[in-house]
């Protein structure tokens, strides 16, 4: 039974070009240059309860666009979408009980209060009563382990606790569905996992329905079961990330700091994308070497200062995806 | 010699292209110097009021009052569209945006205050002129008078400001004090200084020179006194090397290393 | 209702979190009212008379404490409001089961309210300690504490108006200058109505802004129940109507974001 519906769903915006010098102007007034930016282009979907989705693209490609049509704050140009069996665009705010939504970049803690008096301002907003939300606060705590700094000012906690208790705060009603616009951005690797491993815990314990964007191939991989691939408004993918790992997503780079000179690697699969003094860049073809092998073989010849595994960029994936002969995009 | 030339063209260079940027969003420059002439208009409505009922307050009239907010807002203009980041000199000094001005060749103060040109404060030069103009008659005749009091006020101003921002220098961030010793200087320069009890008044001619602002130059533009132009010129010399003395002092304490750190 | 009381508590927190910049704002008051003092001794004594335009020096200059009081107290809101316009992070409150303008509000008034404490207690202390007396009843008090609270309520209304402009004009700030400004002159601030020339002031007491400045601090100083009771239902006529209008807005502004995306 799915929880959501979307068919042939379209946005298209128009803008208002602007042009420069004094005439531009006077011209822009008379007669308006307008562009059309087709921003997601009829795509199609359904997502059942429980599931963990992951709507992954390069920046621009219509995944924020699509998310808010999803929880109701932007109209579609054409097609249709149901939520909960709710038109978000028609029924927002009683939608608004039902879902969670974290924009990654975009806080909804008071900066200069401690979470826990944004956490008792939510609890009103939705209509929690109160014993119902001391409870709910315990779980979430317990889960989010955020007890130590309910009571430090907002500004005062870094990246990762701060988005712990943006998630946590977006859970305070219970939503069925959670959507998350790139939770991870601007994260370092190792609060990255963190918060992947408290967004699976939450779908495991709680059931709740996981929709999130991302433009790193790793959330999806460490997170997911089904991604769907957005590129210029369309999607060109959609299956098990599992398919897409081991069809598209082939490589993986290496970024290493040293602590004495470079003196190359050989083995097959790897090779050198970038050297400077005692920097290195690395692509391992994990097709032909698992990543494992390399780094161990690495870290038992130098002397390491720093390293880094990271996913190839989103463009190349998609390029793959593009390219393949085998699998036709799936998109509706 | 070559120095002051290289200074002089990099203050030039900063106001065109300051001035460029603003271009760019002409509407917006204009509306905001439209608000700001507008704005500055309205507070004359006190006035214009009080003296339907007074004939004279200790020796001013309307005219001479005019006289007063037609130098205070030309010279607030003028620092504010010259000088703009004089007046954020304590936010950049906590901030550690200071970093920034020392890594560039140019004369660090002078390149902070002018990397900032305010777009409303041409809204006041305009104000300043026009008000100085209708405060009385034949008032054109002593425009080149008045632009050099304009900017002998513009400098008083410009050098108040970074000496109240360079607190920031001793005592972390200065920027809410910074903010309030400028804000008094403005308000306390658009009396007439002689209706404030004589204690006030020696703080207005020395801690807060708000008489230099404004009183002292349009008493000149009204009766031309050469010993008072004397002092005029003198304070504000004295008060511009003060002020260079006191950010220079903090830059090397800043330099030293052994500052309070503000950010986070 | 109860959710945005809960907001109005909160603002009250976060107000509470600037407290420099709570003790500037009364440092200027002291500023203010010292400036005040020493211009109308010098204007009474100038004048020879005892009174102008029914106004004692020690009335003139309580009228002056408590129209301040209400000035330096008031929203700020548009600031927020206009760069989340412009940051596009507007649409992201829509998701929230809340009106954005009665929130912002109450955010408002929230913030407000431990400002205007303050002020009032600097203001009456500066102008009682310089005038040797209170210009004002108890009565006064009351008339001044329920005005000032509807005339806060019409600020942040029109500062939640000046903000939402952002989706229409570059820059709010033009806007506000000239809001403000109307306040001090038209609205009262710095000048009674009494005193201006008959034929303004019949202009200007139609006009909302002397419902913000003058109506609550001339309750105080010469306290008369119809006077009071007339302010108040003027006072709630243009709530509603402000209240309309920022409606009216609001809905334009939240079209304007679905279909453009801000």
């Amino acid at each position: 039974m799915p929880i959501i519906t979307v068919s042939e769903l379209a946005k298209t915006f128009w803008s208002r070009e602007k042009q420069r010098g004094l005439r531009g102007s006077l011209r822009a007034l008379f007669r308006p240059i307008r562009r059309k930016t087709e921003a997601v282009k009829g795509i199609s979907f359904t997502v059942d309860a429980g599931e963990r989705v992951a709507f992954i693209g390069p920046n621009g490609a219509g995944k924020s666009t699509t998310i808010k049509m999803l929880v109701g704050i932007l109209h579609p140009t054409s097609g249709q979408a149901e939520v909960l069996g709710k038109i978000p665009w028609k029924e927002r705010q009683r939608l608004a009980y039902e879902i969670g939504a974290v924009f990654g970049q975009k806080s909804q803690l008071w900066y200069h209060l401690p979470p826990a008096d944004t956490f008792d301002l939510l609890a009103r907003i939705y209509e929690v009563d109160p014993s119902e939300q001391r409870q709910r606060m315990d779980d979430l705590i317990e889960l989010f382990e955020i007890g130590d700094y309910l009571q430090v000012p907002v500004r005062k906690l870094s990246l990762g606790e701060r988005m712990r208790c943006e998630i946590a705060a977006s859970l305070l009603h219970r939503p069925r569905i959670l959507f998350l616009d790139e939770p991870t951005i601007g994260l370092d690797v190792v609060v990255k996992q963190r918060i992947r491993d408290l967004i699976l815990e939450l779908n495991q314990q709680e059931g709740v329905t996981i929709f999130l964007t991302s433009h790193d191939a790793g959330d999806v991989e460490v997170l997911c079961k089904r991604a769907m691939v957005i590129n210029n408004g369309e999607v060109i993918y959609d299956g098990r990330v599992s398919t897409l790992k081991r069809d598209y997503i082939h490589s993986k780079t290496v970024s290493l700091k040293l602590g004495q000179p470079w003196q190359g690697y050989d083995g097959p699969g790897v090779h050198t994308l970038k050297q400077r003094g005692y920097g290195v860049k690395l692509q391992v073809d994990t097709t032909i070497v698992p990543i494992e092998v390399v780094v161990g073989q690495l870290l038992a010849r130098y002397e390491i200062v720093d390293i880094n595994v990271d996913n190839p960029p989103m463009e190349e994936i998609i390029a793959r995806i593009y390219a393949s002969p085998r699998e036709p995009p799936q998109a509706g | 010699m070559g120095d002051s030339i290289k200074t002089a063209r990099l203050v030039a260079g900063y106001f065109r292209h300051n001035l460029m940027s603003a271009m760019a969003y002409r509407g917006a420059f204009i509306l905001q110097v439209v608000g700001m002439l507008l704005n500055d208009l309205m507070l004359l409505f006190f006035w214009w009021i009080l003296f339907q009922r007074l004939p004279t307050l200790q020796g001013w009239d309307l005219g001479g009052v005019m006289t007063i907010y037609g130098v205070v807002a030309f010279g607030f203009g003028l620092a504010h569209v010259a000088c703009g980041n004089a007046f954020r000199v304590a936010q950049v000094i906590a901030s550690g945006d200071l970093d920034y001005y020392l890594t560039l060749p140019a004369d660090p103060l002078v390149h902070l205050i002018v990397s900032r040109m305010s777009l409303p404060a041409w809204g006041d030069i305009l104000f300043g002129l026009v008000v100085f103009i209708l405060a009385g008659p034949e008032r054109w005749l002593s425009l080149p008078l008045f632009v050099l009091l304009g900017l002998l006020t513009a400098l008083v101003m410009t050098a108040f400001a970074v000496i109240v921002g360079s607190l920031s220098f001793w005592i972390g961030n200065a920027d809410a004090i910074a903010l309030q010793a400028v804000n008094a200087l403005t308000t306390f320069s658009l009396y007439p200084v002689d209706i404030f009890p004589p204690a006030v008044r020696v703080l207005l001619y020395t801690v807060i020179p708000a008489a230099f602002v404004g009183s002292v130059p349009a008493a000149l533009l009204e009766d031309l006194r050469w010993q008072n132009l004397v002092l005029m010129i003198a304070f504000t010399a004295g008060i511009v090397l003060v002020a260079a003395g006191v950010f220079y002092r903090g830059l090397r304490r800043y330099e030293s290393g052994n500052r309070v750190t503000v950010r986070g | 209702m109860i959710r945005y009381a809960a907001v109005v508590t909160v603002a009250i927190r976060q107000q509470l979190a600037y407290r420099a910049e709570i003790v500037m704002r009364a440092v200027s008051m002291v500023l203010f009212m010292g400036v005040f003092m020493a211009l109308w001794s010098s204007a009474y004594g100038v004048s020879g008379q005892a009174e102008l335009a029914g106004y004692s020096l020690a009335e003139i200059v309580w009228y002056l404490a408590m129209t301040e009081t209400i000035t330096l107290s008031s929203s700020r809101v548009f600031v927020e409001i206009s760069e989340a316009v412009k940051a596009g992070d507007v649409a992201y409150t829509l998701t929230r089961p809340l009106s954005y303008p009665l929130y912002q509000v109450a955010y408002s008034l929230g913030g407000s309210l431990p400002r205007f404490a303050l002020n009032l207690l600097t203001a009456s202390l500066v102008v009682g300690l310089g005038m040797g007396r209170i210009a004002g009843s108890a009565a006064g008090l009351a008339a001044f504490l329920v005005t000032a609270a509807l005339a806060l309520v019409l600020d942040a209304l029109v500062a939640v108006l000046i903000g939402l402009a952002a989706f229409w004009i570059e820059e709010v700030m033009p806007a506000y200058w000239i809001y403000q400004k109307l306040l001090f002159t038209v609205g009262g601030l710095f000048l009674p109505l009494e005193m201006f020339p008959g034929w303004l002031r019949g202009v200007v007491r139609w006009l909302p802004f002397q419902f913000i400045s003058y109506v609550p601090a001339r309750a105080f100083v010469a306290f008369e129940p119809a006077f009071v009771l007339q302010s108040i239902a003027g006072q709630v006529a243009y709530i509603t109507l402000f209240a309309a209008v920022v409606a009216l807005v609001w809905h334009r502004a939240q079209r304007r974001m679905v279909l453009h995306g801000g």
